[in-house]
């Protein structure tokens, strides 16, 4: 009889050791998924409040019939860019998508694209300035049109225009 | 076996309390994140204009519709107009504030009040405001005129009705 109890004594007391052990690796995983969770969620609100505040700014864009050339007017609202001619861009209409090249002697049979810095033109894309990108291009563009402007300092942004009823002339 | 089942429910209670305090948190960033973003409305906009002096004028009617404050100042605020001229050719005016726009005057409870130019204004939450535009062009009658406001890089934009 006293055998059986101390049998049964030693059950429970290891069934509570194993609930406890099972109730303690649980917990642990459930806290360290929480914990992983938060992070990823810091680091998303961080690159959320990173993206609101290094921006650049689609202000206005069209096809010039005259000039033969597309302008873009931007607005950069992140950081300075030291050279704009390192600025990478891609252009393009429906359908249709290259790569452009920066060219201080842009003309209209060149896939090239040149600037003009409206507010201190020294090269350098300064924090609150505004730049009219002219892109160079021969071959005729179905809207809507698109532009990737892309930047170590600032990363990649794209915009579309000309869907617009005073785009169309 | 109960200490298990106590156990469980104690910890499914602890996540869910957790994973909804971590949603509010989250959320309650982004709405202060927005919140900090300039939400300013253009209401409506008149043009003049004066072929003798070949000038354009615009007085424009906007409101801060958020809930903090907009600081106007040359840095941080540009606006564009975009227009036709007499030979209807589209032309995009960069405009500079405290030199070709300003703030001309305030509206509190009703009351039209006028500012002197070139000076940063606060505008607080749900005031109106006018600003008052001078361009050294005459744009073409009966066509659109669309006005771009960007403060702190946050785009505003009006296109008038022919």
């Amino acid at each position: 009889m006293n055998r059986c109890r101390g049998i049964s004594t030693l059950t429970t007391a290891l069934v509570m050791i194993v609930s406890i052990i099972i109730s303690l690796v649980t917990l642990s995983i459930i806290m360290l998924s929480m914990q992983y969770i938060m992070n990823f969620t810091n680091i998303k609100i961080s690159t959320i409040k990173k993206l609101i505040n290094t921006r650049i700014t689609f202000i206005y864009g069209e096809y010039n019939k005259t000039n033969k050339n597309f302008y873009i007017v931007m607005e950069n609202q992140g950081p300075t860019i030291n050279s704009i001619s390192e600025i990478k861009i891609s252009f393009g209409g429906l359908g249709s998508y290259d790569i452009y090249v920066f060219s201080s002697m842009p003309c209209t049979q060149c896939k090239c694209w040149n600037v003009i810095e409206v507010d201190n033109p020294n090269g350098i894309w300064d924090h609150g300035e505004t730049l009219i990108i002219y892109l160079y291009n021969c071959t005729a563009l179905e809207p809507p049109y698109s532009i990737d402007i892309v930047h170590p300092m600032v990363g990649k942004f794209t915009f579309s225009f000309g869907e617009k009823p005073w785009n169309i002339q | 076996m109960m200490i298990v089942i106590v156990s469980f429910v104690v910890l499914v209670i602890l996540s869910i309390y957790s994973f909804s305090t971590l949603i509010i948190t989250m959320s309650n960033e982004l709405n202060n994140l927005i919140k900090d973003l300039p939400q300013v409305k253009i209401l409506n906009a008149t043009i003049s204009i004066d072929i003798s002096t070949n000038t354009t004028m615009i007085n424009c009617s906007l409101i801060n519709y958020g809930q903090r404050s907009v600081i106007f100042s040359y840095s941080n605020t540009k606006l564009y107009v975009i227009y036709r001229d007499t030979n209807n050719v589209t032309r995009i005016k960069i405009m500079k504030y405290g030199e070709d726009w300003y703030i001309s005057s305030i509206k509190i409870n009703g009351i039209e009040y006028n500012l002197s130019k070139n000076i940063i204004y606060e505008i607080s939450p749900g005031m109106e405001f006018i600003i008052y535009i001078s361009i050294n062009d005459v744009f073409k009658s009966n066509t659109p005129v669309t006005l771009i406001l960007s403060i702190r890089g946050v785009r505003i934009e009006y296109t008038t009705s022919v």
